[in-house]
C-alpha cells in the first residue's frame, strides 16, 4: 500500500513537471505558429474582437471620472445587438458594452464587481437572455481567461473557480504560464466572417442569415446560481447608486416566462420591437436592426435618466 | 454515479482506502463494505431502485438455497422456474413493458382494430439488464449442480451488487466470482497498479475518444436530411469506435476498479474490429455477454450438435434475443437479425471449410498477420459498421432512409473528417498494446511508462467537460 501511495505521488510530481513543460512550449510555439495551441488547447471562445474589447474596457474605466457612464452587460444579444455609440449620442451617458458569450448572470456579477473595483457606472444595462438563466457556460471565463493579458488574477480566478470545469482550470494555468513568456504571441482574434467592429465593444454583422432555422425553446426556470447573482447585482447597484435597467431581448419562436425575474430594476421589455427584419439570425441583430433597435433603446433609457436626474433634485 | 464524474474521484478512493485500513484480512468487514458501496454508488442514481436490486438479491438468494436443498428434481426445477419467472418479469416489466404494448396495438391495428394503447411512465432502472441475467445465471448453474449456493448472505449480495461491474457489466459468473469474494483479499502492489492502469486506459477512451466522436455521430443522427452521404457514412463509422470505446472503456475501468479491491473480473473486449470474420468479432465483443447467451440459450438449445437447419434456428433465436437484450426497439431486434444474417453464412463456411475451431485458438492467434488476414479484417469491419447503422437510428425508417443515402450519395463534402485523427490515436495506441487487453502500457522503462501515463492523463484533462456524458450501454 505504501509503495503505491509512493509511487503516485511520484507520478503526480512527474505530471506536474509535465505539464508545466508542455504548456512552455506550446506557449513557446505560439512564436512560430499558432496551429498547436489552437489545435491542442481547442480554446471554446477566441471570439471577435474580443482581446481589443477587454483591453478597450480598461481605457473606458480610466476616461475621466466626473462623466456619466453606462455599462451594458449580457450575453452575445447584448454586445450584439446593442450599438453604444448610438445610446452615448442620443443620452449623454458614455456606454460601454461589455457583453460576451454565453455571459450568465452569475458572470455579469463578477465582471461588474472587477469594473467597480475601478470605476462607478451610472447605468447598468442587464441584458438578460433567457437561455442564460438556467445555464452556466465556460465560454463567458474562458474568453477573459485567454483574452485578458493584464496581470488581474484576483478577477480571473473568481470566474474560473465560478465554474467547476477542469478545460477552463487548464485553460487558465496554461494562460498563466505564457503570460510569463515574453516571446509568446497571443492569438490574433478571429474575426467572423462579414462582422465588423464598431467600437466600444459593440460587434455585429454585416448581413443577415438567408436560411437559418428559428427553433421553438421555452425557458421557464433560473439557476440558483444566477438568481443568486442577479440580486447581488441589484444590491451592488443600489449600494453605489446606480441605475440598474434589465433588458428582455425578444427572441423569434421563443416563448419567455419573464415573471420568474423578480426584481425591483427598471424593466425594458423588447418582446414587440424589433421584428424579424432587425435579425441576421434567432438571436442576432445585423447592424442595421442593432441601429435601429439602439435609436429605439435608447429613448426608453432617456425616460429612465430624466426619471433618475428629476429623482436626484426632489432630493 | 458514473465512473468518469468528480463525484467517483472522490468516492474510489475513499472506498478504496477503507477498504485496505479497515477491512484487511476480515473478509466479512470486506463484504460489507462492498456491500454498502455499491449500494452508495447504485443509490447515487436513484435510491428508490435499490429496493428492486435486494429483492432480486434476496429472491436468487432464496431461490438457490431451496434449489439445492430440494431432494427430487421436479421441486428443484419449480424453484428454478419461480426465479426466472421473477427476474424476467421484473426486466419484462420495467424495460419492455411500453414497447410490448405499443407493438400489440400496432400489431392489431393493421388488422383494422382499433385500441388506444395504455402506456406506463416506466423509468428504466440502470443496469437491470445486467444484474438479472448475473443472477439468472447463478441460479441457473446452481440447478445444473455446477456451482453449491451461497449461504453468506453479504457475500451473495456483495456479489450481485459489487459496483464496479452492477450497472453495464461484465455480467460475471458465480463460478468466477463468487469464491473470490468469498475468500479473503490480500493488497496486492501490482494487480492495484494494473488497476489504475486499465482505470487511465478506460477513461481515455470513453472521455477522450468516445465522446468526442460523439459529437459528430449526434450531428449526423440528429440531421439526417441535411447532412450528404459520405458524411452519414464517416458518421456511422465514428459510431463504431464510438460505442466501442464508450462499452470497453467502461469495463476497462470496471476491471481495473475491482483489481483495486482484489477481485478479477473477466475480459469484455479482445480487440474486436481486428476480428477476421463474424464468428471471431463475436468471441471479441461484449464477452460477458455473448458467452451467456452461448451458455444459456444457445447450449441449452441444442447449440450445433444437431442438423445445421436446428443450428440456424439457434444462431437466429440467439442473436434476436441479444438484440432485444440491447433495448424495446424494433431496430435493435433489426440489428440482431441483420448479425444473424451475415453470421449464418460464415458459420457454415467454417464449419464445412476449416472444421471447428475452438474460441481459445482463435483469440490466441496474433492480430493481422497476412493479407488475407488483412481482407477479412477489413471485410468484417464494414459488415459490422453497416449493422451499427440500425443499432444507433431512433427508427428503421431512419436506418433505411441513411443507408439508402450512405450507399446512392457517398461523395464529398466529409463532414467533421477532422475526428478521423481520433480514431488514428486509438489504433496507435491499441497496436502499442500488442495484443494484450489487459496490458495497455507495455513498456519496460519506468520513464516510458510515465511519460506514456502523463501523456494519456494530459490529453484526458484537455477533455474533460463540466458535464460527465453518460455510457451508452446504461440505457441497456
Amino acid at each position: 500500500m505504501k509503495k503505491l501511495l509512493l509511487n503516485i505521488i511520484r507520478l503526480a510530481g512527474f505530471f506536474i513537471l509535465f505539464y508545466i513543460s508542455v504548456n512552455i512550449l506550446i506557449a513557446a510555439s505560439t512564436a512560430f505558429t499558432p496551429k498547436v495551441e489552437k489545435l491542442l488547447l481547442k480554446f471554446s471562445a477566441i471570439s471577435e474582437y474580443e482581446t481589443r474589447r477587454i483591453k478597450e474596457l480598461d481605457e473606458w474605466m480610466q476616461q475621466d471620472e466626473s462623466r456619466k457612464t453606462g455599462l451594458i452587460l449580457g450575453s452575445s444579444t447584448a454586445y450584439m445587438n446593442i450599438n453604444p455609440q448610438i445610446l452615448s449620442a442620443q443620452t449623454g451617458i458614455d456606454f460601454f458594452n461589455c457583453g460576451s458569450n454565453c455571459q450568465a448572470i452569475n458572470y455579469s456579477c463578477i465582471i461588474l464587481k472587477h469594473v467597480l473595483a475601478k470605476h462607478k457606472p451610472d447605468y447598468i444595462l442587464l441584458d438578460v437572455y433567457p437561455g442564460m438563466w438556467n445555464t452556466i457556460t465556460t465560454e463567458a471565463p474562458t474568453e477573459w481567461v485567454v483574452n485578458y493579458h493584464s496581470p488581474h488574477h484576483a478577477f480571473i480566478l473568481r470566474m474560473v473557480s465560478a465554474e467547476h470545469s477542469v478545460i477552463l482550470w487548464n485553460h487558465y494555468f496554461y494562460s498563466m504560464i505564457k503570460r510569463c513568456m515574453p516571446f509568446a504571441k497571443y492569438m490574433e482574434a478571429e474575426t467572423m466572417e462579414h462582422s465588423k467592429y464598431i467600437g466600444n465593444g459593440h460587434v455585429c454583422f454585416e448581413d443577415a442569415i438567408a436560411d437559418y432555422k428559428a427553433v421553438y425553446r421555452e425557458y421557464t426556470s433560473i439557476k440558483i446560481d444566477n438568481a443568486i447573482a442577479l440580486n447581488e447585482i441589484e444590491r451592488l447597484c443600489k449600494d453605489n447608486n446606480i441605475t440598474l435597467i434589465i433588458l428582455m431581448p425578444k427572441m423569434i419562436n421563443t416563448y419567455v416566462r419573464k415573471d420568474i425575474i423578480k426584481t425591483t430594476a427598471h424593466f425594458i421589455d423588447v418582446e414587440n420591437v424589433a421584428d424579424e427584419t432587425y435579425y441576421r439570425d434567432s438571436h442576432h441583430m445585423h447592424c442595421d436592426g442593432a441601429e435601429r433597435f439602439s435609436y429605439w433603446l435608447a429613448k426608453r433609457v432617456n425616460e429612465y435618466r430624466l426619471q433618475a436626474e428629476n429623482n436626484i433634485r426632489q432630493e | 454515479m458514473l465512473f468518469n464524474s468528480a463525484t467517483f474521484l472522490w468516492f474510489l478512493p475513499s472506498v478504496f482506502i477503507l477498504y485496505w485500513l479497515i477491512g484487511n484480512r476480515q473478509l466479512r468487514l470486506q463484504n460489507l463494505l462492498l456491500l454498502i458501496a455499491s449500494y452508495v454508488f447504485y443509490g447515487w442514481w436513484d435510491w428508490r431502485f435499490l429496493s428492486l436490486i435486494s429483492f432480486s438479491i434476496l429472491a436468487d438468494y432464496l431461490a438457490a438455497i431451496q434449489i439445492h436443498r430440494a431432494g427430487i428434481k421436479l421441486k428443484a426445477k419449480a424453484w428454478l422456474i419461480l426465479s426466472i419467472v421473477v427476474n424476467l418479469g421484473l426486466l419484462s416489466f420495467f424495460k419492455y413493458y411500453n414497447f410490448f404494448v405499443d407493438s400489440f396495438v400496432n400489431m392489431v391495428g393493421q388488422f383494422g382494430y382499433e385500441m388506444s394503447p395504455w402506456p406506463m411512465n416506466i423509468i428504466l432502472p440502470v443496469g437491470i439488464s445486467f444484474y438479472t441475467f448475473q443472477t439468472m445465471a447463478y441460479t441457473i448453474d446452481v440447478y445444473k449442480k455446477k456451482i453449491t449456493p451461497c449461504h453468506d448472505f453479504i457475500a451473495f449480495a456483495a456479489y450481485v451488487s459489487f459496483f464496479p461491474q452492477l450497472v453495464a457489466g461484465p455480467i460475471e459468473r458465480a463460478s468466477r466470482l463468487l469464491p473470490q469474494i468469498t475468500k479473503p483479499r490480500r493488497f496486492n502492489y501490482v494487480q492495484a497498479v494494473e488497476g489504475l492502469r486499465l482505470i487511465l486506459w478506460g477513461l481515455f477512451k470513453k472521455i477522450v475518444i468516445a465522446d468526442s466522436l460523439a459529437i459528430a455521430v449526434d450531428h449526423a443522427f440528429n440531421y439526417t436530411r441535411a447532412v450528404s452521404g459520405a458524411s452519414i457514412l464517416l458518421a456511422v463509422i465514428y459510431f463504431a469506435f464510438q460505442i466501442y470505446c464508450d462499452f470497453s472503456g467502461y469495463s476497462d475501468i470496471a476491471i481495473g476498479t475491482s483489481k483495486l479491491f482484489g477481485i478479477e473480473l473477466m475480459s469484455n473486449f479482445r480487440f474486436p474490429y481486428f476480428s477476421k470474420n463474424l464468428i471471431e468479432f463475436w468471441r471479441r465483443w461484449h464477452i460477458s455477454l455473448s458467452t451467456w447467451f452461448r451458455d444459456y440459450v444457445y447450449i441449452p438449445l441444442g447449440g450445433s450438435k444437431k442438423n445445421l437447419p436446428a443450428t440456424v434456428r439457434n444462431i437466429v433465436i440467439v442473436f434476436l434475443l441479444s438484440g432485444l437484450w440491447h433495448g424495446a426497439n424494433w431496430t435493435f431486434v433489426a440489428w440482431g437479425a441483420a448479425h444473424a444474417l451475415l453470421y449464418i453464412p460464415v458459420f457454415a463456411w467454417t464449419h464445412i471449410a476449416t472444421r471447428r475451431q475452438s474460441a481459445q485458438n482463435i483469440l490466441r492467434k496474433p492480430v493481422v498477420k497476412n493479407i488475407t488476414d488483412f481482407f477479412g479484417t477489413l471485410i468484417t469491419f464494414g459488415a459490422v459498421v453497416a449493422t451499427w447503422l440500425l443499432f444507433r437510428a431512433e427508427t428503421i425508417g431512419q436506418a433505411v432512409l441513411m443507408f439508402k443515402k450512405m450507399i446512392m450519395m457517398a461523395r464529398p463534402p466529409f463532414v467533421n473528417a477532422e475526428y478521423l485523427w481520433y480514431i488514428a490515436a486509438l489504433l496507435f495506441f491499441e497496436l502499442l498494446m500488442r495484443g494484450d487487453e489487459r496490458n495497455p502500457a507495455p513498456f519496460k522503462r519506468k520513464w516510458a511508462r510515465y511519460l506514456y501515463y502523463c501523456i494519456l492523463i494530459y490529453i484526458v484533462l484537455l477533455h474533460v467537460d463540466k458535464e460527465s456524458s453518460e455510457f451508452i450501454y446504461f440505457r441497456f
